[in-house]
């Protein structure tokens, strides 16, 4: 029975639902370094790209990479990590103490839609990379968007087969898999150099974008501030294992920030020489048939990877709930998986060719949350989250519960979805004339926390 | 196990008595330990770093590349 329990608390620790002391932190500065820029290593560092060489030139999109992830990511890893390290819990049930038990809801719904919608993306990717390795290899008949959604199902199904088993395996093979990636964004660098020189390099124009280049310029921007602000949710997981606060903290910004933006420079150089924002099309043109479809099919495990850690997150995050804390883990997978493939069945191609919506749509929904999470921990809460509270248990003396809803939490969150979709549609791309000054997420963040600490003023006099 | 299986229904997490017990200990250590100790908490210094990366370096960055 004792060894039962025992095991019973390290799956529950693993499963962030229990606390993890400090004696059992594992994660020290290089190894949470080697961990973030593992993760920030992935194909959507040359879709982030891509997308961005629509929009600018090479210098201010590496400009905007830069700046548009440090910002972000700063923002978010300071949210998210330090009350994740101070207690040891996962994030989304310290959010409990912001929304509320039931208001937690909100915050997950959005993070799923935006998990749920990457892994699709990926997906894709990896369907396209299966359509170009064919077609180098053998004339396919057949239609293009049949065998892409097809081989993305069946990547899905892979993915969800492995996600079942845990991420282990996975972890082990991202060992592998991203410093791979690391070689392909430099030789993707390398090869360009040579062929067209530096000076031509930084000459090459983008190629869908409006003749307004300070316009341009600052979509750049929001579209890497969106990418920035999508680690919010993955962050806290990570933080809760650190052994000291400042290896919580500083590791995001070296891995998500520095290293995702290279990641995303040599994508924008990819994508600024091919004239394609879709990362397929540029290998075997790039590096010949054979080592094309090497790198492809590398590319398509990289694919297969960030899809099952992906999904472990958003997993983690619905264990969370009152609903699925005591399912199966299959089932959980199960549940995270099926919408993924209804968006694949049913809305492949659009969601792969509008990236650049998800990417401000990810900006849109995580730059309010990592705000208004924030600005209840630091300003309003002054560092302290009372865990009794959050789990709803007795402390010996008493059993204080938690809010259910917090409106304050849910009504500030919506004004700053409501307010930033107003200064910048990512749908149709149209801005406010605010837009140009401030971006979209910086002053939908900061509308957000003030809307929060106003309303939670009210509640309190 | 039958008597285990009759879980405690909390607010929002149901935990097995036993589970719950391991929980309140973890708990009342975390607790103790964040407001005890200090060096969990936030200084000057983790502020003065924070706009230096999120505003100061990103802002000379992008007039970079405008420029």
């Amino acid at each position: 029975m004792g060894n039962e329990l025992e095991a019973r608390v390290e799956r529950e620790q693993l499963e962030g639902i229990l606390p993890i002391l400090r004696g059992e932190r594992i994660w020290g500065f290089f190894a949470l370094t080697e961990i973030t820029i593992g993760l920030a290593i992935a194909t959507w560092c040359f879709l982030i790209g891509g997308t961005t060489a629509t929009f600018v030139n090479l210098r201010m999109g590496a400009a905007a990479a830069l700046g548009g992830n440090l910002i972000a990511v700063a923002i978010v890893a300071f949210s998210a990590t330090t009350p994740s390290y101070r207690y040891g819990v996962e994030q989304f049930l310290l959010l409990r103490s912001t929304f509320g038990h039931r208001g937690t809801f909100l915050p997950m719904g959005l993070a799923q839609f935006i998990w749920i919608a990457w892994s699709a993306v990926l997906m894709i990717m990896l369907g396209k990379v299966f359509l170009r390795i064919t077609g180098a290899l053998t004339p396919v008949a057949g239609s293009d968007s049949l065998i892409t959604t097809g081989a993305a199902c069946a990547g899905l199904a892979l993915c969800w087969l492995v996600l079942t088993r845990g991420v282990t395996g996975v972890e082990r093979l991202n060992r592998f898999v991203a410093p791979g990636l690391a070689v392909i964004m430099v030789a993707i660098l390398v090869i360009i150099w040579r062929e067209i020189g530096f000076r031509q390099m930084f000459d090459m124009r983008p190629r869908g974008a409006s003749q307004d280049r300070w316009f341009n310029y600052v979509v750049a921007i929001e579209l890497n501030l969106g990418a920035g602000f999508g680690w919010w949710p993955f962050l806290g997981n990570l933080a809760r294992l650190a052994k000291t606060r400042r290896a919580a903290f500083w590791p995001s910004l070296i891995g998500l920030a520095l290293f995702a933006s290279l990641g995303t420079i040599s994508g924008l150089i990819a994508g600024l020489r091919f004239g394609s924002s879709d990362p397929t099309t540029w290998m075997i043109p790039l590096a010949g048939t054979a080592l094309g479809v090497v790198i492809l099919v590398f590319i398509g495990l990289g694919n297969v990877t960030a899809t099952v850690l992906t999904g472990y997150v958003a997993c983690m995050s619905l264990k969370q709930t009152s609903a699925m804390n005591r399912w199966k883990w299959r089932t959980v997978t199960t549940v995270f998986m099926i919408p993924c493939f209804i968006l694949l069945a049913g809305f492949a191609q659009p969601l792969y060719n509008n990236f650049g919506s998800l990417l401000s749509l990810t900006g849109l929904f995580m730059a309010p949350l990592a705000a208004v999470y924030a600005a209840d921990y630091f300003i309003l809460k002054r560092e302290h989250f009372d865990l009794w509270r959050l789990y709803g248990i007795s402390d010996g003396k008493k059993t204080t519960r938690n809010p259910s809803i917090n409106m304050s939490a849910i009504v500030a969150v919506l004004v700053g979805v409501v307010l930033s979709f107003f200064i910048f549609n990512p749908l149709s791309f149209h801005a406010a004339k605010l837009f140009r000054y401030t971006t979209a997420s910086i002053p939908s963040a900061g509308i957000v926390a003030i809307v929060y600490l106003l309303l939670e003023k009210r509640r309190g006099s | 196990m039958n008597d285990i299986s009759a879980s405690i229904q909390t607010t929002d997490t149901s935990f097995e008595p036993a589970l719950e017990q391991k929980l309140q200990e973890r708990i009342r250590t975390v607790m103790e330990d964040a407001v005890l100790q200090q060096s969990s908490a936030l200084t000057p210094w983790d502020y003065v770093s924070l706009v230096l990366v999120a505003l100061v370096l990103p802002i000379i960055i992008l007039i970079w590349g405008w420029y």
